[in-house]
C-alpha cells in the first residue's frame, strides 16, 4: 500500500518503512501523540515514567522510523540530562532518602553561622533525576512519532476530521514545508558568507553570532518572498482564507485498528494517572 | 469569440511606481499570444491582473477594465475567475504546495467540489496531456526534474479545465531538456485543445514557432503587436529594449533577405542558394586561445553527498588565467557541486583541488576569498548588509583592509557596475537586475583570480544578460579566469573560450565552443541547446560543402557580407 512521505522524510531525508501504525487514520496519528503529551504531565514517579516510556517506545518502534534519527537528539538529551543531574545533586539537593554520596565543596563561615555547598546524592534524588530524564525521552519519542508518521496531506485530513477549518489545516501543512526551505536557504546564505572570507565554521563564538545576525536579513526577505509566491499559487488555484471544501478527494475509513490504538492510549493515560498519583 | 478584453489598464503598486500604464489587449478563443518584454516591463503584473489577483488581493491603484471569460476582474471574486483561468508561474519550486503530485493536482479540484472519482479522472487526463503517466501521482514534486515539475504544474492548471491558460515564463528556470519538454507540451496543447494561451516568455525562438500573435510590453505599455514575423522583423528595436529576437530573423534581416525568416528551416531555404562571399573576417583569437598559467586544478575529484548521491565522479580539470569557461549540462549533472568543491565549500570525498598548486583544504577562508570567488544564482542569498556600500565592502572588511582602501575600491566597483547612485540604498529595495549586479560586485571587489558565476542569466532580459556577460568579459581581459555555469548556450558561446560538458557527475567533453557544438553525439547526450546560428551553419556547411566557423549571428553575417 502506498504511503506518502512523512514530514521527517521531507525535512531530514530519513524515510520510514511501511508500518501498521502509518496505515492508521490521520486523526488517530494526531490524537495518539496528543494523549501521550497529556500523559507526560501525569508522570510523577519512577513507575509511571517507566510505564509511559515503555508504551511510547513501543509506538515509536511500530512506526518503523529508523533509530538513527535518535542520534540527532542525543546531544540535546545528554546536555539536558547533565543539566538536570547537576541541578538536582548540587543546587537543589534532596535531603530525603538514603545518602549515597556527599561531598562539601565550599564552606563559608559567617557571624551568624556556617554556609556549606557541595554534592549530595541520595536514592530519592537519583529517582527524581530518572523521572525528569524519562520525561525528556518521552517528549522526544512522541514528537518523532508524530512527525515521522504524518505527511502534510495527512495533517490536513487529520485536522479536517477534527473540524479545523480547511485553510488553517493547509497553513499548518505549509508551515512544515517552509521549515525545509528555510533550512536550505540558511545553508546557502552561510556558504555565501564563507565565500567572502568569513570563516563561520572555524571562527570564534562572537563571529558565529555575527554571522547568524547577518543571515537573518536574507532569510527573512526570502521567507517573505516565498510566502508571497506560495500564496499567489494558492490563490490561483482558488484557495483563499475562506475557502471551503465540500468533499475531500481521499476518503479514509476509521478502522478497528484505529479504535484499538486510541483505546489503548486512553487506558495508558489512565494507568499513568493512577501510577503517578500512587506515590510509588 | 472574445475570451479576453483589457482596456486601458493602469496599475500602481501601493508605495510603488506605476507598472502598467494603459495596456490594451484582446484574445480570441483558441488564440496563442506570446508576451515579451524586458525585465520590469510589467509582464507578471499583467498576468496577475488577468487572474483578478490584481486588484483584489494586492494593494494598489487600478484603472481601466479587464474582462476575462465574461467576468470583470474587479467584480467577480478571484475564486470565481480561477474556475475559468489558470496560471503556471516561473519557479516550479514555489508553486508546489503539497508533497505528492496527486495531492498537488487534487488541491485545486477539491475546492471546486468535484467528486473523488471525477478528481481522479481529471488527474489522469491532465497528466496524460503533458506526457506523464499516472505513475507520477505518487511521486514527490521535489524528486522530479525541472521539466517534469513544470509539466506537473501545467497538468494541475489544465485539470481545472480552464478557458484561458496563462504561462508566466514557464521555461526560464529550466535546463535545455526541461525547456524542450515544456515547449513540446505547449505545442501539443496548441494542437489538441481549443484553449486560449497567453505565454510570457523570453524564448522568442519558441514563440516564433507556436504563437499566433506577439505582444511586446515595454515600461507598462504595449509598444508592438502583430504576428511573429512582423514583430520579430523589428530586430534592432527589440534588441534596444532588451528583447532578443530569434537569431535567424536577425541574420536574414541583416542580409536583406526579406521577408525575414523566423525558423532555422526558413533561413536555410533563403541562404542555401548562395555561397558565403568571404572567409571569416573577424576571427576571434579567444576561440583558439588556451590561456596562461594554471590557476585551478582538479585531480580525480569525486564528491558524494551524505545521502549517498554521487554528485561528481573522478573529475580532472585545469583552468588557466585568461580563460572564459562555460560549464554546461543538464540539471543534476554536478555543475554546482563541482563549483562548490572548487571553492572549498565542499570537501571532496576523493581527489585533490589545487589553487596555484596549493591544496584548497590547507587555505584559510580569507586567502581563499582572494583566490576564488563564487556568485550564487539567486542574489538574495548573498545580500545581508543594510546598504549597497556595506554590501560591496563586506568582504574587504573581512580581509582587514583599511577604511580608506575599502571606500576607494567600493566606489570604483560601484561605478563599474552602474551602482554608484545607489550606495545608500538597502539592497533589497533594488530591482532584480541591480541586485544581481550588486551580488557580482560584492565578489568582484575582492579581485579573486578566479570567479565562478552560477547561472548569471536566469530569468533576466537580454540586455541585462549582456551587461553581466560584458562585465565578466572585462574581468577576464584583466588576466583572470571566469567560469560560468549556464544553460544559455546562445549567449555563452559569444564569450566562452572553452566549454566543459558535464553529465551524471562526469566531464564528457571539454573543448572550444566550435568543437563541442560540432560534436553531434555530445550535443545529443547532454541535451545541449544548440543556438539557431549553429544549426543553420551546420545545414549550410553540409549543402555548400564548406566550413563556416561562426557561432553568433554577427559572425555568420560577416561571412556573407
Amino acid at each position: 500500500m502506498y504511503q506518502s512521505r512523512s514530514i521527517f522524510h521531507e525535512l531530514l531525508g530519513i524515510p520510514a518503512e511501511w508500518s501498521i501504525y502509518r496505515q492508521l487514520h490521520p486523526f488517530s496519528k494526531i490524537i495518539i501523540p496528543l494523549f501521550l503529551s497529556i500523559s507526560l504531565f501525569l508522570v510523577n514517579n519512577v513507575l509511571s515514567a517507566i510505564f509511559l516510556f515503555s508504551y511510547v517506545l513501543a509506538i515509536f518502534l511500530l512506526t518503523k522510523i529508523p533509530l538513527k534519527i535518535i542520534k540527532k537528539y542525543l546531544l540535546i538529551v545528554l546536555s539536558l540530562s547533565t543539566f538536570i543531574i547537576l541541578s538536582i545533586f548540587m543546587f537543589t539537593p534532596i535531603q530525603e532518602g538514603h545518602v549515597l554520596f556527599k561531598m562539601t565543596l565550599l564552606t563559608l563561615k559567617a557571624e551568624k553561622g556556617t554556609v556549606s555547598w557541595g554534592v549530595l546524592i541520595t536514592d530519592k534524588a537519583l529517582l527524581k533525576a530518572f523521572v525528569y530524564i524519562s520525561r525528556i525521552w518521552i517528549m522526544i519519542f512522541t514528537a518523532i512519532t508524530l512527525l515521522g508518521s504524518l505527511s502534510d496531506r495527512e495533517i490536513i485530513w487529520g485536522l479536517r476530521s477534527l473540524k479545523v477549518p480547511y485553510s488553517m489545516a493547509l497553513a499548518l501543512a505549509l508551515f512544515f514545508r517552509g521549515v525545509g526551505l528555510f533550512l536550505k536557504d540558511f545553508q546557502i546564505v552561510r556558504d555565501s558568507m564563507m565565500v567572502r572570507g568569513l570563516d563561520v565554521e572555524k571562527g570564534s563564538l562572537l563571529l558565529k553570532f555575527r554571522a547568524y545576525i547577518y543571515s537573518l536579513v536574507p532569510l527573512i526577505v526570502l521567507m517573505i518572498r516565498r510566502s508571497q509566491e506560495i500564496s499567489l499559487a494558492l490563490e490561483s488555484k482558488g484557495i483563499s482564507l475562506n475557502a471551503k471544501t465540500r468533499v475531500l478527494y481521499y476518503k479514509m475509513d476509521f478502522k478497528k485498528l484505529d479504535a484499538l490504538f486510541i483505546l489503548t492510549t486512553v487506558v495508558v493515560l489512565l494507568v499513568t494517572l493512577y501510577f503517578g498519583s500512587s506515590g510509588v | 469569440m472574445g475570451v479576453l478584453k483589457v482596456r486601458d489598464l493602469k496599475w500602481k503598486y501601493k508605495e510603488g511606481k506605476e507598472v502598467l500604464r494603459g495596456v490594451n489587449l484582446e484574445a480570441e478563443k483558441g488564440e496563442f499570444i506570446g508576451v515579451v518584454g524586458p525585465s520590469g516591463a510589467g509582464k507578471t503584473t499583467l498576468a496577475l491582473a488577468l487572474m483578478g489577483i490584481i486588484p483584489q488581493r494586492i494593494p494598489g491603484t487600478f484603472e481601466g477594465e479587464v474582462i476575462v471569460c465574461g467576468l470583470n476582474t474587479r467584480e467577480a471574486d478571484v475564486s470565481e475567475i480561477t474556475k475559468r483561468v489558470s496560471i503556471v508561474f516561473e519557479d516550479p519550486e514555489t508553486q508546489f504546495v503539497m508533497s505528492t503530485v496527486e495531492d498537488e493536482i487534487a488541491l485545486g479540484l477539491e475546492v471546486r467540489g468535484l467528486e473523488p472519482y471525477e478528481i481522479r479522472e481529471r488527474m489522469v487526463w491532465s497528466l496524460d496531456l503533458v506526457g506523464l503517466s499516472k505513475d507520477f501521482l505518487e511521486r514527490s514534486p521535489l524528486e522530479l526534474s525541472g521539466g517534469e515539475k513544470q509539466r506537473v504544474a501545467i497538468a494541475s492548471a489544465l485539470a481545472l479545465k480552464p478557458e484561458l491558460l496563462i504561462l508566466d515564463e514557464p521555461t526560464s528556470d529550466l535546463d535545455p531538456i526541461g525547456k524542450t519538454e515544456v515547449l513540446n507540451v505547449v505545442g501539443k496543447l496548441r494542437e489538441e485543445l481549443d484553449l486560449t494561451i497567453i505565454a510570457v516568455e523570453h524564448e522568442t525562438e519558441a514563440l516564433a514557432r507556436y504563437a499566433d500573435r506577439i505582444v511586446v510590453l515595454v515600461d507598462g505599455r504595449v509598444v508592438l503587436e502583430g504576428d511573429p514575423r512582423r514583430v520579430f522583423s523589428k530586430a534592432k528595436y527589440l534588441e534596444s529594449v532588451g528583447v532578443r529576437p530569434p537569431e535567424v530573423t536577425k541574420i536574414t534581416m541583416e542580409l536583406g533577405l526579406n521577408p525575414p525568416a523566423i525558423t532555422v528551416e526558413e533561413a536555410f531555404s533563403k541562404m542555401c542558394s548562395f555561397k558565403p562571399k568571404a572567409t571569416l573576417k573577424r576571427r576571434d583569437v579567444r576561440r583558439t586561445s588556451r590561456g596562461g598559467k594554471i590557476l585551478l586544478k582538479l585531480e580525480n575529484v569525486s564528491y558524494e553527498y551524505p545521502n549517498g548521491v554521487q554528485a561528481i565522479n573522478e573529475v580532472s580539470l585545469e583552468f588557466k588565467a585568461g580563460e572564459f569557461v562555460a560549464i554546461v549540462g543538464p540539471n543534476g549533472s554536478g555543475k554546482t557541486t563541482l563549483a562548490k568543491v572548487a571553492c572549498g565549500l565542499l570537501k571532496p570525498t576523493k581527489g585533490k583541488v589545487l589553487i596555484e598548486g596549493l591544496d584548497v583544504g590547507s587555505l584559510t577562508r580569507r586567502i581563499l576569498a582572494k583566490k576564488i570567488g563564487y556568485v550564487y544564482q539567486n542574489p538574495d542569498h548573498q545580500l545581508f548588509n543594510q546598504t549597497v556600500q556595506d554590501e560591496i565592502g563586506f568582504g574587504l572588511r573581512v580581509l582587514g583592509l583599511s577604511e580608506k582602501d575599502i571606500n576607494e575600491k567600493v566606489l570604483r566597483m560601484a561605478e563599474r557596475l552602474g551602482l554608484k547612485g545607489l550606495l545608500d540604498e538597502h539592497p533589497f529595495f533594488l530591482s532584480k537586475g541591480e541586485r544581481r549586479r550588486l551580488a557580482l560586485a560584492s565578489v568582484l571587489v575582492m579581485e579573486p583570480d578566479i570567479i565562478i558565476v552560477d547561472e548569471p542569466t536566469t530569468g533576466q532580459d537580454y540586455k541585462l544578460n549582456l551587461d553581466i556577460m560584458n562585465i565578466l568579459e572585462d574581468y577576464r581581459r584583466e588576466g583572470r579566469t571566469v567560469i560560468v555555469i549556464s544553460h544559455a548556450i546562445p549567449l555563452v558561446v559569444r564569450y566562452a573560450t572553452r566549454l566543459i560538458v558535464m553529465l551524471d557527475g562526469r566531464v564528457i567533453s571539454d573543448g572550444s565552443p566550435y568543437e563541442i557544438l560540432g560534436d553531434a553525439e555530445v550535443v545529443k547526450k547532454a541535451h545541449i541547446q544548440v543556438p539557431q546560428t549553429r544549426r543553420l551553419v551546420k545545414m549550410l556547411e553540409k549543402t555548400l560543402n564548406t566550413k563556416i566557423e561562426a557561432y553568433t549571428p554577427d559572425e555568420i553575417i560577416d561571412y556573407y557580407r
